[in-house]
């Protein structure tokens, strides 16, 4: 991780929820993602994946804030950036794919209206070309017959199509950082296959970057170049996905991938234990009361850092 | 295109047969009550009646037929717009309602005029910024509208500003007794004065319809109110708004634009049933200022026992209900292309 990061979060801390349903959702989560890299975010639901890229955008729901930590990107703060200035980041620079396609697009206006004015905010162009642009991206994404789906409304698409529609919306002023929350939960399986190629394809050809969010290990394996591991609101593990994959350092990453590595044979393998109550706050390893190599210097917190060459991990036993 | 035009039509078709289902049931109970409340026959001509009129009497209405017979000819009557004849002033039910219906028409329009004007935006604002000072203040203005009695705050009104600060008339109908009616355009005073090019007449028409308007308007502006906002809030955190943002939308655009079409659907919706509300709530501030419209006449017809005019008031707020609700669903209809797909 010599270069220069086209991303890079420092001790990422978010809270969200009100009095005493207030979670700490992130905490001190450290993750950078260089330019062409497509960075898969691994763990289970609730450990802090999707709130973490939402506040690179700083999309966070109305109850969530963000207590501490920076996200540069290419070397801009964004958390110090103003709301006008943030909103020519999203969208242009950094764009998102959401899960639930079928409700994140605005089910009063055509698929085409809503890409073209994107397009055009960013773009500054005539309505005439943002309308021509949105045909072309509708078509890019593997819509058949563009010019006269754009002139559908969401109701009137697939699941799939959705996602397909909301994708080229996220890509249509080509951004540098693509950020793809679930993008095929819900979907078909043979269409998730398509969608996440579509994703891949996009981010390589336009020499982009990715952060793919999942925790299904196969879909990430099959899109990524590097794995981040989160667990209970921190990174655990970071790397390359054959270092990550093949000689995992962190005990948590090594039992998560034993559970998929034997999957559909007898006995389905889980993790003992329970993840920690995320309202409290903890000093130690949280990964500790699971682990079984947990001992006394787990009860201080281990920080991330390089143990192999560009493989990073939080534990006192690597 | 074709397949649209049909499309609607088939919407309106459908919408049309509802309305007239509808109606058919207003008739069909309007019919049942006014038979349940005894033979009318004797209502009008007293117990002292000797046999022989009654039946004759009884003959003439036709009170003698059987009883379906008797409801479809009721309900072919009724159909044709025809309620009879008012057995207290001997005049058709139809013409008196045509002549105090534009009274509260223009009554109702003038507070739903005021509701719109107000209470949507204000709606709208509150939204912007939930919990904000702002935001409480509606909360609490509407809280207290929706917490005073109707006819009580009229009274007040009158006192304040007739009795007390004398900048209003008398709370006595629709005009200044030394003026006549304008030409009869479309029956409202405001509108007719105005075609008429008579400022003074305009003037008094308003002067006598601002409290009024404005008292009617506290039963429906508070709940408009809060309607519009939580339409709004429900909207702002919804995804596709999420979704707006995260492509870098402007706010402006993203409440304004986004927002407040998606707003448009319940608002609608909710003004429609407010209308027909009002058109059939008008009792008590017709009666605290003695306006000449169709809620005092449903009561004077009460305290008469004169049932043909009740069962035309109820037949037109029905009417008129339906006709709001219609109005609603082509709106909507245009605009959600989810109703259409429907």
């Amino acid at each position: 991780m010599s270069q220069n990061p086209l991303l890079e979060i420092k001790n990422l801390q978010v809270i969200i929820g009100r009095e005493e349903n207030r979670v700490h959702a992130v905490r001190g989560a450290s993750l950078k993602i260089n330019e062409k890299e497509r960075l898969g975010i691994i763990g289970e639901s609730g450990s802090g994946k999707t709130l973490t890229a939402l506040s690179i955008l700083r999309l966070l729901p109305a109850t969530g804030i963000i207590k501490e930590g920076e996200i540069y990107f290419q070397g801009k703060d964004l958390l110090s950036l103003s709301e006008s200035e943030m909103s020519y980041i999203r969208g242009k620079q950094i764009s998102i794919v959401f899960q639930n396609a079928a409700a994140a697009l605005n089910p009063l206006f055509t698929v085409g209206q809503q890409i073209a004015e994107v397009y055009r905010f960013h773009e500054g162009c005539s309505a005439h070309e943002a309308w021509a642009k949105a045909i072309e991206m509708l078509d890019a994404t593997g819509i058949p017959d563009p010019t006269r789906r754009a002139h559908a409304y969401p109701n009137q698409f697939s699941g799939g199509m959705a996602q397909r529609a909301l994708i080229a919306m996220a890509l249509v002023c080509s951004p540098k950082l693509l950020i793809a929350d679930e993008p095929t939960t819900g979907l078909d399986l043979t269409i998730q296959a398509q969608v996440l190629d579509l994703i891949k394809d996009h981010v390589i050809q336009s020499c982009s970057s990715l952060i793919l969010i999942s925790h299904d290990i196969a879909v990430i394996a099959e899109v990524c170049t590097n794995v981040a591991v989160m667990y209970a609101g921190d990174v655990l593990e970071v790397g390359s996905l054959e270092d990550v994959f093949q000689s995992p350092l962190s005990p948590y990453s090594k039992a998560l991938l034993k559970c998929f590595q034997i999957e559909g044979r007898g006995q389905q393998p889980y993790i003992a234990g329970k993840v920690p109550d995320l309202r409290f706050q903890y000093e130690g390893c949280l990964f500790a009361p699971r682990c079984e190599f947990a001992a006394d210097i787990c009860r201080n917190r281990p920080v991330l850092r390089e143990v192999k060459p560009n493989h990073w991990a939080a534990c006192h036993f690597t | 295109m074709f397949s649209w035009l049909r499309e609607s039509a088939i919407f309106l078709i459908r919408r049309l047969i509802s309305i007239i289902i509808v109606l058919l049931g207003v008739c069909t109970i309007a019919f049942i009550i006014t038979r349940m409340l005894g033979n009318p026959v004797y209502l009008l001509v007293g117990q002292q009646a000797d046999q022989e009129i009654l039946d004759n009497l009884i003959h003439q209405m036709g009170l003698d037929r059987p009883l379906y017979e008797q409801y479809f000819r009721y309900l072919g009557t009724v159909l044709q717009g025809d309620f009879g004849i008012s057995r207290y002033t001997y005049r058709p039910v139809l013409d008196e309602i045509a002549f105090r219906l534009p009274a509260t028409l223009e009554l109702v329009l003038a507070a739903m005029t005021i509701t719109i004007v107000f209470a949507i935006p204000l709606g709208i604002l509150a939204a912007a910024r939930p919990g904000s000072i702002f935001d409480r203040l509606c909360a609490l203005i509407s809280q207290f509208g929706v917490s005073m009695p109707n006819f009580w705050v009229g009274l007040i009104f009158i006192y304040v500003f007739y009795f007390l600060l004398k900048i209003l008339p008398a709370p006595l109908g629709r005009l200044d007794a030394t003026l006549r009616a304008p030409a009869e355009v479309t029956r409202l005073f405001l509108i007719d004065s105005i075609i008429a090019g008579n400022f003074v007449t305009f003037k008094s028409a308003l002067s006598h319809l601002i409290l009024p308007a404005v008292t009617l308007s506290l039963s429906s502006a508070p709940s408009t109110l809060q309607i519009t906002r939580t339409a709004l809030i429900h909207i702002l955190s919804s995804d596709y708004i999420r979704t707006a943002r995260a492509y870098g939308m402007p706010n402006r655009s993203i409440y304004y634009r986004y927002a407040l079409k998606n707003a448009i659907v319940p608002i609608i919706t909710m003004l429609a049933m407010t209308f027909g509300f009002l058109m059939s709530g008008t009792v008590l501030v017709e009666t605290v200022f003695n306006w000449p419209g169709l809620g005092l006449y449903a009561v004077d017809s009460m305290h008469h026992f004169d049932y043909e005019p009740i069962v035309g008031v109820v037949f037109l707020s029905a009417l008129f209900y339906v006709l709001a609700y219609l109005v609603a669903d082509i709106i909507t209809y245009t605009i959600d292309p989810r109703i259409r797909a429907e």
